[in-house]
């Protein structure tokens, strides 16, 4: 019972902040980002907290949703009407879509209630859950994060990664705090609502794109790959950082295309969450600057410079202070900072090929993705012409700066290559699906409809319709 | 659907029906993940270890002694064991070596393990007993043991 309250206080304080950053059109964007952005924030602030040295509390969690309560009664006061979205014209659906689009709704409703299983009834068995995530849960729920515990440089516990981001832990060690008992098994819980929320995101985001069909399709990809399904309620910060990582990209996606500062700062906020769950969130956060600052909205406008500086001065606000805090932890674990050199990197150029092989298998491992990443390399071969839309080639650089980026990381990594491959890529390359799956509704057959020829269409139906009315 | 050319048309029925397979492999791939033995000796052996941990602990902290693991063998099983009651004892600890030495896999866990601190370091350090492990001939599986502390008589089975 106090789980699912604290999934509604996540949910509340979410669409508390998206209430006033979302058009109010778009209902189901605005929930799948709530459910993502709430997590994050609460995380944040319970952060903050701890470092003024306050422990997450019933009482704190309850403030913070009083307050974002209030701040969406507020919202609902405003007299503003939003522009209506972009949404494609609905068609008649044949029978053989609509059993289509029931076959993904069942599958759908299967992986949500497998993670449901995992959250709720499975104990915490995953390697990396007990042994660094929900460890660190219950070192943040007993004491403050400030003065720093002993826990934070005692190196016989090197191997939790003792400078591993804070935000996943803190997110969990909220669940403590609502059910007053850290020894409850209950931390993952917290990481199902994001499950939901990725998925009701990307749906959203392709419904807003392409049809029905597409968006139902992409969304039963993305959350019935095998790993994901595995990792999203195991209590683990693959979740989190594939939901904030969806999120941004979506948001960076709508602010190309509506050029809204919103979504640039819901796309920062995202990033800096990011910066916070794991050490690659730092990396990808950086990718997404480097979209933002190359691509959109426009070359050489003052309006993209604010953009950009905007964009960079919110994560660098978010970052800075974990920058402070974790500075002189102990390095006895991995340190690749520490092993980041020119010369390192043109003195493993030869281990390219070997990392580029492994992660091209891990593609294509069926356990692990099943299919996925066969449909997007089919829809991506045989329909090139989508090649054309911004959205498309901005996600398809955003995932190969994302695949180089660790490639470099395996570069450099002081640890053994192949055995650090064996055990990390199957959760990295988990990494790219939010990028994939939006790249699969987006490479899916069928006229862009915010496509100039698309609208034409459109407007050519709209003045029959005028005229015979 | 009408408006979409011959070859767009043949493209969304491939599509569908790489996506139909992969969703359903997915969906059984999960299935079976659930209902493996192996998970399900794994989800009984955590069991085990809880309950060998918090069971003898009372709230207090412990040391752990691993006894005839052979790093190639059993390194890994030795630090899943330590990771875990770690874990389920926090805040109280489970000492496995001296404090200081750098634990990162089961190789330095056991080389750590072979220079356990003294009964008096343990007892300034609230232990209360110590947990002796032995390996089983099946590979995940053990033997425990339980030795109070201040007491000399062989430990407990």
């Amino acid at each position: 019972m106090a789980v699912a309250l604290y999934l509604c206080c996540l949910l509340i304080v979410g669409y508390g902040a998206a209430i006033w950053l979302t058009p109010k059109q778009a209902k189901l964007l605005r929930f799948g980002l709530s459910a993502c952005l709430g997590p994050g924030v609460m995380g944040m602030i319970l952060i903050a907290l701890s470092m003024l040295g306050f422990t997450p509390t019933r009482t704190s969690i309850a403030t913070l949703t009083i307050l974002a309560a209030i701040s969406i009664v507020a919202a609902a006061w405003r007299k503003k009407t939003d522009a209506p979205p972009k949404f494609p014209a609905r068609s008649r659906l044949s029978s053989v879509q609509r059993w289509w689009l029931m076959f993904c709704a069942l599958l759908i409703a299967f992986a949500i209630g497998m993670t449901a299983w995992n959250a709720f009834i499975f104990p915490t068995y995953e390697w990396d859950a007990f042994s660094i995530w929900q460890l660190k849960a219950k070192v943040l729920y007993l004491q403050p994060m400030v003065p720093r515990p002993a826990y934070f440089s005692d190196v016989t516990l090197s191997y939790s990664h003792l400078r591993y981001p804070l935000l996943v832990p803190m997110i969990s060690a909220g669940v403590h705090a609502m059910t007053g008992d850290y020894q409850d098994e209950s931390g993952q819980a917290a990481f199902l609502l994001m499950f939901i929320g990725l998925g009701a995101t990307v749906f959203a985001a392709v419904r807003e794109r392409r049809d029905a069909i597409a968006a139902a399709t992409t969304t039963a990809l993305l959350l019935t790959i095998p790993l994901a399904m595995r990792y999203a309620a195991a209590g683990t910060a693959e979740m989190a950082l594939d939901a904030f990582y969806g999120c941004s990209l979506i948001c960076i996606l709508n602010y190309q295309r509506d050029e809204t500062r919103n979504w640039l700062i819901l796309a920062a906020l995202f990033s800096g969450f990011m910066t916070w769950t794991k050490n690659e969130g730092t990396a990808m956060a950086a990718i997404n600057l480097s979209i933002i600052a190359a691509l959109i909205p426009k070359p050489f406008s003052s309006r993209k410079l604010f953009g950009d500086f905007a964009f960079l001065a919110i994560v660098a606000a978010m970052f800075i202070p974990w920058l402070i805090w974790s500075h002189g932890l102990p390095r006895t674990d991995e340190d690749y900072a520490g092993h980041f050199s020119i010369g390192r990197i043109v003195s493993h150029f030869s281990d390219i090929p070997l990392i580029l092989k492994t992660m091209g298998l891990e593609f294509m491992r069926f356990r692990d993705f099943s299919g996925f990443w066969i449909v997007l390399i089919l829809l991506a071969i045989t329909n090139p012409q989508q090649f054309r839309a911004r959205p498309v080639w901005t996600l398809w650089l955003a995932l190969l700066l994302h695949a180089a980026a660790y490639v470099l990381v395996y570069m450099i990594t002081p640890l053994n290559l192949v055995n650090l491959m064996q055990d990390s890529l199957d959760r990295l390359v988990l990494h790219f699906t939010p990028a994939a799956a939006l790249l699969i509704g987006l490479h899916w057959p069928g006229r862009d409809p915010n496509s100039p020829a698309a609208h034409a269409i459109l407007s050519d139906q709209l003045q029959k319709n005028q005229m015979q009315n | 659907m009408n408006q979409l050319s011959p070859l767009a048309k043949l493209i969304r029925i491939v599509a569908f029906a790489a996506t139909a397979i992969s969703m359903s492999i997915a969906a059984s791939y999960d299935i079976r993940m659930r209902t493996n033995p192996n998970l399900l000796t794994l989800l009984d052996l955590y069991g085990r270890i809880n309950l060998s941990v918090i069971g003898n602990s009372d709230g207090h902290s412990i040391a752990i002694h691993f006894v005839n693991f052979n790093p190639p063998v059993h390194g890994g099983y030795a630090q899943n064991i330590y990771f875990l009651s770690s874990y389920v004892l926090w805040p109280q600890r489970d000492y496995v070596g001296p404090p200081g030495v750098v634990i990162n896999d089961g190789y330095q866990l056991l080389d750590a393990n072979a220079k356990m601190p003294d009964e008096a370091w343990l007892a300034q350090h609230d232990v209360v007993g110590q947990l002796f492990m032995t390996p089983k001939a099946k590979l995940g599986d053990f033997d425990s043991a339980w030795l109070p502390m201040n007491t000399t008589s062989a430990p407990s089975q």
